[in-house]
């Protein structure tokens, strides 16, 4: 059963064992008559519930400490569950979407990098020119997201080696080549610093720590004075 | 009385609101009442938090909420608070947990030891499930009926645990290449005699109709999940809720001719289970 038919399963038997609890005996024949396309599912829940669950305690609320026994057994389930659990990828084919599988949503990872939903999205777009972005937002993004930093250049079209300030030069002409041929919407690309200063949903005191950063970074295009670097 | 008269007037001019919109009224308040007490929540991670989550029997939060704080505890990263947060619904869903366990294995007749160890086996799959389900974001029924996804997770390790054992009774494994299958399902067509009429052969399995009848009412349900999936609604139609094969041809949305096939399939595999037990009743 996929997971849509079974929540969806879950949702009409959910009304019967309600039903159920309350004291009502009701019939199986009229879930069966109304949802027949999933006739075979309810019977089997049905059937189930009555082996099975009919007569289970229902939450106690009480929190009673766990004989060795069980507790052993929910060690053993962590022991099971742990390694598969937010595992890097290695890749990122999307920023939100490899969000989404961390629980998070779009307004979220936007709070979580300082950022506003605007640039993110530009980010996820690929018209934001890769060689303009700080090297600070990708190791950002990388802990965010829990994917190695390689997969978040891998993403932007950015080489490795591009934080290295001796082959920085050479491969900014490179790679805003290549992010230009790449990625470049509608001949809408534009620097980091740009999208800063385009962006309206930003806070000025977020557009002001971004200026500082872009300066320490030696990406700022313009004459001011952040505290971090003066460019221009 | 005037008045009354004008409110009963009022209420004839509404139209009657139908079950379901009933439903889905309650539904809302239900989703609306988890919402508004999530969002007065302390803090997250702050002491009232962990005491409102962790808080005693009068005012222990909806388990309901305790799935949307781990959800928001792997959004944060914070790994030791998802696993606090585990700690307090196993050990408030633990005396349902624990007494299922025990029925489960109750019923494959077995030394205490074994029993023992395989209950601690099942309790243990079940909380690899629960963890895994409420880990996921997608999985959002979790965070509006708790205790009906937890029964929807405990039947799906009941069957796995009972398949990994050996002891589910899965007919599509006992299907072996050297049975004409073709020809056996052939039976069950209608002949058509040189007339042009139809006939069918219709074999009823009397004995095991009344071993079925003769089993305890609150019995039934258990032998009724041993069925094949497509078998079970028949079987609970006619023998749980007493319904004649017509009447459940008509629920079911298929001919008689189908109720009795999959009826006589049904008694047919519940006949090899009931043998045993008549004969240690019977001799």
């Amino acid at each position: 059963m996929d997971r849509e038919r079974e929540e969806f399963v879950q949702r009409i038997t959910a009304r019967y064992v309600e039903e159920v609890r309350t004291g009502l005996r009701p019939n199986v024949s009229d879930y069966l008559v109304r949802y027949p396309e999933y006739a075979d599912e309810i019977a089997d829940f049905i059937a189930y519930f009555h082996a099975f669950e009919g007569d289970l305690p229902y939450e106690t609320q009480s929190m009673p400490v766990l004989s060795g026994q069980f507790q052993g057994a929910i060690d053993t389930a962590w022991e099971r569950v742990l390694p598969s659990l937010g595992q890097p990828t290695g890749t990122i084919t999307s920023l939100l979407g490899t969000a989404a599988k961390r629980h998070l949503t779009i307004s979220q990872l936007a709070e979580r990098l300082g950022l506003s939903k605007d640039i993110l999205l530009k980010l996820e777009q690929h018209t934001i020119i890769a060689t303009t972005i700080p090297g600070e937002l990708i190791t950002l993004l990388a802990k965010v997201l829990q994917e190695p930093s390689s997969a978040v250049q891998a993403f932007f079209g950015i080489s490795q080696t591009h934080q290295t300030q001796q082959t920085q030069q050479t491969l900014q002409t490179l790679q805003l080549a290549e992010a230009q041929a790449t990625y470049q919407v509608n001949g809408q690309a534009q620097s980091f610093q740009e999208s800063i200063e385009e962006s309206e949903q930003l806070s000025e005191e977020q557009r002001h720590a971004w200026y500082i950063l872009l300066g320490q970074e030696e990406l700022l295009k313009d004459g001011r004075d952040y505290g971090g670097g003066t460019v221009g | 009385m005037l008045c009354l008269v004008k409110v009963a007037d009022i209420v004839n001019e509404e139209p009657a609101p139908s079950v379901e919109n009933d439903e889905d009224v309650e539904l809302v308040k239900r989703r609306k009442g988890l919402a508004d007490r999530y969002d007065a929540l302390p803090g997250y991670g702050s002491v009232a938090y962990w005491k409102a989550i962790e808080a005693g029997v009068e005012e222990a939060l909806p388990l309901e909420l305790l799935v949307r704080c781990v959800r928001e505890a792997i959004g944060r990263g914070d790994d030791i608070g998802r696993k606090r947060l585990f700690e307090v619904i196993f050990r408030r869903t633990h005396s349902a947990n624990e007494y299922w366990a025990n029925n489960v294995i109750k019923t494959m007749n077995l030394h205490a030891e074994e029993q023992r160890v395989l209950v601690s086996d099942l309790y243990a799959d079940l909380c690899e499930c629960v963890m895994r389900a409420v880990m996921d974001g997608d999985r959002l029924f979790w965070e509006e009926s708790f205790q009906h996804c937890l029964s929807f997770e405990r039947r799906h390790v009941f069957r796995t645990f009972m398949t990994r054992e050996g002891r589910w009774n899965n007919e599509a494994k006992k299907k072996t290449a050297r049975i004409p299958r073709a020809l056996v399902d052939s039976l069950d067509q209608p002949r058509q005699q040189s007339t042009g009429d139809l006939i069918e052969i219709h074999i009823e399995d009397e004995m095991a109709q009344k071993d079925l009848l003769a089993v305890e009412h609150s019995d039934l349900p258990r032998l009724i999940l041993d069925l094949p999936d497509k078998l079970k609604a028949v079987v609970l139609l006619i023998f749980w809720e007493g319904r004649t094969e017509k009447d459940t041809a008509m629920v079911l949305g298929i001919t008689d001719r189908t109720v009795r096939n999959r009826l006589r399939d049904a008694l047919e595999i519940l006949r090899r289970k009931l043998e045993p037990e008549r004969e240690v009743l019977y001799g």
